[in-house]
């Protein structure tokens, strides 16, 4: 059933972004040709070209953090809700497949921006002939000497998703909580989305502060595996993915607990 | 246990001491409600009764403040969403969607969907497959909805207010495509406060004032013990009482 | 056809009623075989139990009879729906009657009312 879910979610998303991921990449291929050689710009065309980029670029920020708001908000909670509420699926579900669309979403705006940026700086870029060669043969240096390159490479990725995730179901929960009253509904989100934000930095910082107290440092010096300030990283990276992780449990299950026992469509 | 055997014994709707409130107002007041299945049931009252709440409670839109309800012997949930074909007091489709894309998510959720007869029903109403959604008009969005609610089998539709507002020729397409499309195992529960148009196809009918069901009976028998028609039942009962408003 | 339902009775026996003259008129022709309760349930525009409950009263009647192959047939007993049809006819007289007899007529008067009536 999620997987189903998922198809439509997807269907919506690309009639969102079809438009708008190539325009970003279209805007930055014409700034970047705009540039002169030196790097310098030339004229008003290329004035005008850098400014629409920074525009899309917003652009592309501001919409991916509506979509985000809008699939959950309008999507769930308002009349589409009594469509999507009386589907055989269970809340978690839901929930779940708007989590997944939007983390595919972010991924993938992601990935557009760091295009946008090579093809503006594409001209002041030498790339060797075998560039993913070259990439490889860098890598395998540095793995040669570090084997828990890799381990650290795919562990800040986790850890960039689960706290993507985390940001993601924070805004879910606080919209959620704004559900409860049956007035004042946006207002009353903002304001959970800022005292949950606060509380989970307070948490955090305790957290931190904890950390140091039990010597987890002194700990983390202690299971060196291969060598010495990568298995420190490791282990800190771990850290933070499970500390993510906690923060994704806790905002799902005030956010499912919610939608599921005090659902109120009007 | 035996699955089926608990299914054909059980009636479909039991709701028992159910309440539901909103805030300090009290929407429902301990309704005690049962309803067989193969029935048309009509679900009675001027607005602000409790109509539209009885009915989001059995689609699970609801979480009841007290007392419980059953459908098919189970509480709402995934199974009762299954076999619940619900057609709102209002248009709950996506902005983003055509037709074809609404036809296709019936199709994948709903195990009892018929797609030949959606599509019929859709080219009937004149409505092709990349029709926007956004762009139709209000009537041409209700008949599609209804369309797609009543192309399934399932064992109860729950249909909210489907013929207010709505002008003499839509009223009769819509009923007659209520009676003509319903799975005659299932169930039917038509909520309305336009009696005198619906009552000729209701088996029972259930007043519900203020929260209260008030009187639950079949159709026939009802205007045969008080020889008058329910519309006419309804209107005496839910007379507005001059004196209701107190001392002024 | 058009079907005439009024407040106030049960609506499967005003069906039922209806139903019967059609059949005893020779609208619904002996050994017929009659529309599916749908079908009639649709053009009347109610709910098919009801169609069901006043079809049950002519099988009751003796009017109709189903049949596992062939669906529900008119009774091709001639006699049954000629008593039906002359019950009908004496219901229908005995109203005549007794509103005639309102405005002081007796009974042969009627009568001859009648006959003047028609020429």
């Amino acid at each position: 059933m999620l997987r189903k879910l998922l198809k439509y979610e997807f269907r919506c998303m690309w009639r969102e972004f079809a438009i708008l991921w190539p325009a970003a990449l279209a805007v930055a291929f014409l700034t970047g040709c705009s540039l002169e050689d030196n790097g310098q710009s030339s004229g008003m065309f290329s004035v005008v070209m850098a400014m629409v980029f920074t525009g899309v670029m917003i652009a592309l920020f501001v919409i991916s953090v509506i979509f985000i708001i809008k699939r959950f908000n309008s999507g769930l909670l308002r009349d589409e809700g009594y469509l999507m509420f009386t589907l055989p699926v269970t809340t978690g579900k839901l929930v779940l497949s708007k989590l997944l669309t939007a983390l595919v979403m972010i991924i993938i705006t992601c990935v557009v921006g760091i295009a946008s940026m090579f093809l503006l700086w594409w001209k002041f870029i030498n790339l060797p002939q075998d560039l993913l060669g070259e990439i490889f043969r860098a890598i395998g240096i540095i793995t040669s000497e570090e084997p828990l390159l890799w381990l650290s490479m795919f562990q800040f990725c986790v850890m960039m998703l689960v706290w993507s995730a985390a940001s993601i179901l924070e805004i879910y929960a606080a919209i959620s909580i704004g559900h409860l009253f049956q007035r004042w509904r946006v207002i009353i989100s903002v304001i959970a989305y800022i005292v949950i934000s606060a509380i989970q930095t307070q948490l955090m910082a305790l957290i931190g502060n904890l950390a140091t107290l039990v010597g987890l440092g002194d700990f983390m010096r202690y299971i060196r595996i291969g060598g010495g300030e990568y298995a420190a990283a490791n282990t800190a990276f771990l850290m933070i993915i499970l500390l993510g992780l906690a923060f994704c449990v806790a905002y799902y299950v005030i956010t499912t607990l919610i939608l599921s026992k005090n659902l109120n469509l009007e | 246990m035996n699955e089926t055997a608990v299914t054909n014994h059980t009636p479909l709707i039991r709701c028992c001491g159910l309440v539901k409130s909103f805030g300090a107002k009290r929407a429902l007041d301990g309704v005690e409600l049962e309803i067989g299945r193969g029935r048309i049931v009509g679900l009675l009252g001027p607005n602000g009764s409790g109509k539209t709440t009885l009915i989001k409670l059995l689609c699970g839109l609801l979480q009841p403040s007290a007392g419980f309800l059953m459908i098919d012997g189970r509480e709402p949930g995934v199974h009762t969403k299954g076999i619940t074909s619900y057609l709102p007091d209002r248009m709950y489709f996506a902005d983003w969607m055509c037709s074809r894309d609404l036809v296709d998510l019936f199709a994948d959720f709903y195990s009892d969907f018929d797609r030949k007869k959606a599509t019929e029903m859709c080219s009937t109403l004149g409505i092709g497959p990349r029709d926007r959604i956004k762009s139709m008009s209000k009537g041409t969005k209700e008949k599609l909805q209804l369309a797609l609610v009543m192309s399934r089998a399932a064992q109860l539709y729950l249909l909210d207010e489907p013929i207010a507002g709505v002008d003499p020729a839509a009223r009769d397409f819509i009923l007659s495509t209520i009676l003509t499309n319903y799975n005659e195992n299932g169930t039917v529960l038509i909520s309305t406060h336009l009696i005198s148009d619906v009552e000729r196809t209701l088996d029972e009918a259930v007043f519900l004032k203020s929260g209260h069901v008030v009187r639950h009976e079949a159709v026939d028998e009802l205007r045969e013990r008080e020889g008058k028609s329910v519309d006419a039942l309804f209107r005496e009962i839910f007379r507005a009482h001059p004196m209701e408003g107190g001392e002024w | 056809m058009d079907w005439k339902l009024d407040d106030g009775r049960p609506i499967w026996t005003q069906l039922a009623e209806q139903l019967t003259r059609q059949i005893v008129s020779g609208e619904y022709p002996p050994g017929s075989r009659l529309p599916s309760v749908r079908e009639l349930a649709e053009s009347a525009g109610v709910n098919p139990n009801t169609m069901q409950r006043a079809l049950a009263q002519l099988e009751a009647d003796g009017l109709a009879a189903s049949n596992r192959t062939s669906g529900r047939m008119v009774t091709d007993d001639s006699v049954v729906i000629d008593a039906r049809r002359r019950a009908l006819a004496k219901k229908h007289i005995s109203e005549y009657l007794a509103a005639m007899s309102q405005l002081g007529y007796t009974a042969e008067e009627s009568a001859e009312l009648l006959r003047e009536g028609e020429k």
